[in-house]
């Protein structure tokens, strides 16, 4: 028989380790997570918004702003979804352009904001009222960004890309559905920027983004501006992995 | 014909297994929360419900290593018996942190899509050649359906409703579980920016569990490999009867099966290894107040004919014995359960010359000749 022989456990001894090693357990864990996603889900608030519907590149809605000063945009891009891993409907292309009203919830970080569309809410402005016009997507200038590549409902909600827990597989699933792809980039201030990643002719970037979630890249590209939305519009193919140490 | 349910019988034990289970359970969450709270980068609250979500799913997987590790433990020492007697009380607690955690899981992730959750769960994401994209959701589903079906049947109705070792098969479904959680863990980590911490413990945990697992296998397995002399007529040679300690047994090699030879104040007697109740190694107990006890969850049984006591219906088989030279003899086959044997090896009576009596059913003795 083998002479292996663990010593002798006492009951009290086996209770308080089981407590103490959970307890180190959590601290251990907790304390080498990344943290949590600072954004909200405001799930049970629905709220009436009116806006000129785009739906390229992708389907966003223009709200005017309340307040603004000569030479910033008149409306905020919200982007648009409906539902955790739905796209916005593309069935209302009738109304792309188009002054409509809809309930959404909304779910923001910081000064982003997108909009959770509830199902059949979405209606045309049957009255004339006045709007500004369509914001046209101005063009600012080549530039080099590292990042990285989210949905931008994951960056919104509860998982932080890069000091978070972004899942790859909800994320890629959420961009095929229709949610936009983001290049998230934090500078040394830790200060956040999303960029709206569409292809240089101003399409949806496409799957080809799907293989670079969630990993460190760099993306040279022209950097363009829906009303107060930034946009980088670079060539997919183009996108460069970037090392652990850059 | 119905089989009884009887809910469960608490007593002082039960209640405090499980106060501590619960103890463990309820620190492991507050101090999570305290510590995700306390090492955020920025004052905002987390999202209270991706903060449980993490919480309950490292906790149920740190539960199911606990609960995988009990048996082996108790098989290398005696000493951990105490963690098993009430083992199914931890199953049922760590499918329960578990299914907290696949609730919060599909409510948060899957359940505000154009799918309904569970559609979005199993076919929601199709991309199975890559790792990165895999859907890892996928694993932790069918482990939880595992730990619900060994949860429900964590109760002696099901014992009794399924037989013994079906019942034992079943449960053994419970290292799937464990794969498959492992599997989910993984590509989770994976997927995400990745946690070393993490990662390390699953390995560490992994790398236990097989250690614990193939130690007492070894135990078991030098056990096994124990020969006993035969005679000509093919009883087994088992010891003399004063080298068996009061009241305790030898355990002995028989061809199909191990055997528990005790020694009590009526003499020796011995019955089959393996309790009834939930397979139990009997030869491990003691004999108090005339039933021998099995170590694992007390059940008692008499030990000159293996029935225990009013009003259990439990049985074990009886073996024959005989002493030839002072010397105990077990006879390898099995009398049917419950059946009663003369005890071997009477203590004799003080005053009396009547000798310790041999086992009924002796065969003649064509070797060793009794009593010369």
């Amino acid at each position: 028989m083998s002479s292996f022989r663990l010593p002798e456990p006492k009951p009290l001894t086996l209770g308080l380790a089981w407590i103490l090693l959970l307890i180190l357990a959590a601290v251990l864990l907790a304390a080498s997570q990344r943290p949590m996603g600072w954004g909200r889900y405001e799930f049970n608030i629905l709220q009436p918004f009116q806006g000129r519907l785009r739906l390229t590149p992708y389907p966003a809605l223009e709200v005017e702003r309340s307040l603004f000063s000569v030479g910033q945009p008149a409306v905020s891009v919200y982007p648009l979804s409906s539902g955790r891993r739905g796209g916005f409907v593309r069935n209302l292309s009738f109304l792309d352009g188009e002054l409509v009203t809809l309930e959404a919830r909304i779910l923001c970080a910081g000064n982003l904001t997108m909009l959770e569309v509830a199902e059949d809410t979405v209606a045309r402005v049957t009255r004339t009222i006045e709007f500004p016009q369509p914001e046209p997507i101005r063009k600012s200038g080549e530039v080099t960004l590292r990042g990285e590549i989210v949905d931008l409902k994951s960056y919104l909600g509860f998982r932080e890309p890069e000091f978070g827990d972004l899942l790859r597989s909800p994320a890629a699933g959420a961009i095929r559905a229709g949610i936009p792809p983001v290049l998230l980039v934090i500078d040394r201030q830790r200060r956040r920027t999303a960029f709206l990643l569409v292809a240089r002719d101003g399409t949806p970037a496409g799957d080809a983004v799907l293989g670079r979630i969630a990993t460190r890249i760099e993306v040279r590209g022209e950097l363009r501006m829906w009303a107060d939305f930034p946009v980088l519009a670079a060539d997919p193919s183009t996108y460069r992995s970037l090392w652990p140490w850059e | 014909m119905s089989l009884p349910y009887r809910p469960i019988q608490w007593n002082e034990s039960k209640v405090l297994y499980d106060a501590v289970i619960a103890a463990g359970i309820i620190g492991y969450l507050l101090v999570f929360a305290a510590v995700s709270l306390a090492t955020g980068p920025r004052p905002d609250l987390p999202e209270a419900g991706a903060l449980l979500t993490r919480a309950s799913g490292s906790l149920a997987i740190l539960m199911l290593h606990a609960l995988l590790a009990i048996g082996p433990l108790s098989r290398l020492h005696p000493g951990f018996i105490v963690l098993l007697a009430n083992r199914r009380h931890l199953g049922v607690a760590t499918f329960l942190i578990a299914g907290t955690h696949g609730a919060l899981a599909t409510v948060l992730y899957h359940s505000s899509g154009a799918m309904n959750p569970l559609a979005s769960i199993l076919i929601g994401n199709g991309q199975v050649l890559s790792p990165y994209e895999f859907p890892f959701e996928v694993f932790g589903f069918a482990a939880l359906l595992i730990l619900a079906v060994l949860a429900a049947t964590s109760h002696d109705f099901w014992i009794a409703c399924l037989g013994l070792a079906r019942w034992k098969r079943l449960h053994m479904l419970a290292y799937l579980a464990y794969v498959l959680l492992l599997m989910h863990t993984g590509l989770g980590t994976l997927q995400s920016s990745g946690n070393p911490i993490r990662a390390l413990l699953l390995a560490v945990g992994a790398a236990l569990l097989i250690w614990l697992h193939w130690k007492a296998a070894r135990i078991e397995r030098a056990k096994d490999a124990e020969i006993h002399q035969t005679d000509v007529d093919g009883w087994l040679r088992v010891c003399r009867a004063e080298e068996i300690p009061e009241n305790r047994a030898v355990i002995v090699n028989a061809p199909t099966e191990r055997v528990a030879v005790f020694r009590h104040w009526q003499g020796v007697s011995a019955i089959s290894n393996v309790c009834a109740h939930q397979g139990g190694p009997l030869g491990e107990g003691v004999v108090e107040a005339g039933c021998v006890r099995c170590p694992w969850h007390g059940a008692l049984y008499f030990p000159h004919t293996g029935a225990s006591p009013p009003p259990y219906p439990k049985a074990v088989a009886t073996f024959n014995l005989r002493v030839v030279d002072g010397v105990l003899y077990l006879h390898p086959t099995p009398n049917p359960p419950g059946t009663a044997v003369e005890p071997a090896a009477r203590p004799v009576r003080r005053g009396s010359a009547r000798p310790a009596a041999t086992a009924p059913g002796s065969q003649p003795a064509s070797g060793p000749k009794e009593g010369s």
